[in-house]
């Protein structure tokens, strides 16, 4: 049961990656934008808020990945 | 047109090397028992100075690969991607507080492991898997997220 708790958001983060991935390489091949690009002027028009999950992103993955 | 081919074959690389886990993490689903045992062991195959070495390395590469992408695809005044990331991030930040609060009740259920032991699992069991997987998913947080060279606009 605990294992599907934490497979299951996994597979839903990794086949997010997965398909924004290949949106990407679709930008890329019709020369159109980056997704990089509409994240970089979002990220500017609200920059508090990217700080915020900026740092949450932080502390989930260095939670996660680093034992020092 | 060669720059635009090793783009195409970056993003393809990493598009690819999220696809192989996502099996792979599949594949896991068919396991009846953990291959760590009761407890996981307290430290991977790959030490975690090489693993935060390799996120590292992954992200500055994807952000530069990423603001040589801007800089030739040139910038868009087009506002319809904003819908877009909003949409992205609410997934995003769902799965994050599923994880949390798994991560909070597994602290609190004796027997219940953490996410952090399935990572040191993964990094016992299939230490370049877990390398895979991190500089894959750093290299597109790299790629989508950090714009080192990117021009300012106001």
């Amino acid at each position: 049961m605990s294992a599907w708790i934490v497979r299951a958001p996994a597979l839903l983060l990794l086949a997010t990656f997965f398909f924004v991935a290949l949106l990407d390489l679709w930008f890329e091949v019709s020369n159109q934008p980056p997704v990089g690009a509409v994240v970089t002027r979002w990220v500017r028009r609200y920059p508090v808020y990217a700080a915020g999950l900026a740092l949450l992103a932080g502390a989930v993955v260095g939670h996660l990945f680093w034992q020092p | 047109m060669r720059g635009k081919l090793f783009r195409l074959a970056f993003l393809a690389a990493l598009a690819a090397g999220t696809a192989a886990l996502f099996v792979r993490v599949l594949l896991t689903s068919t396991l009846t028992t953990s291959p760590c045992g009761a407890v996981p062991p307290a430290h991977g195959l790959i030490p975690g100075g090489v693993l935060a070495a390799a996120a590292i390395v992954a992200f500055v590469v994807g952000g530069l690969v990423g603001a040589w992408r801007t800089a030739a695809a040139g910038q868009s005044e087009s506002e319809s991607g904003d819908v877009a990331v909003h949409a992205v991030l609410v997934l995003l930040l769902a799965v994050t507080v599923v994880a949390l609060a798994y991560e909070t009740y597994a602290l609190a259920a004796p027997g219940v492991w953490p996410l952090t032991y399935y990572i040191r699992c993964a990094d016992f069991v299939a230490p370049w898997w877990t390398l895979l997987g991190l500089a894959s998913v750093c290299g597109l947080l790299g790629h989508w997220l950090w714009q080192p060279l990117g021009r300012r606009r106001r």
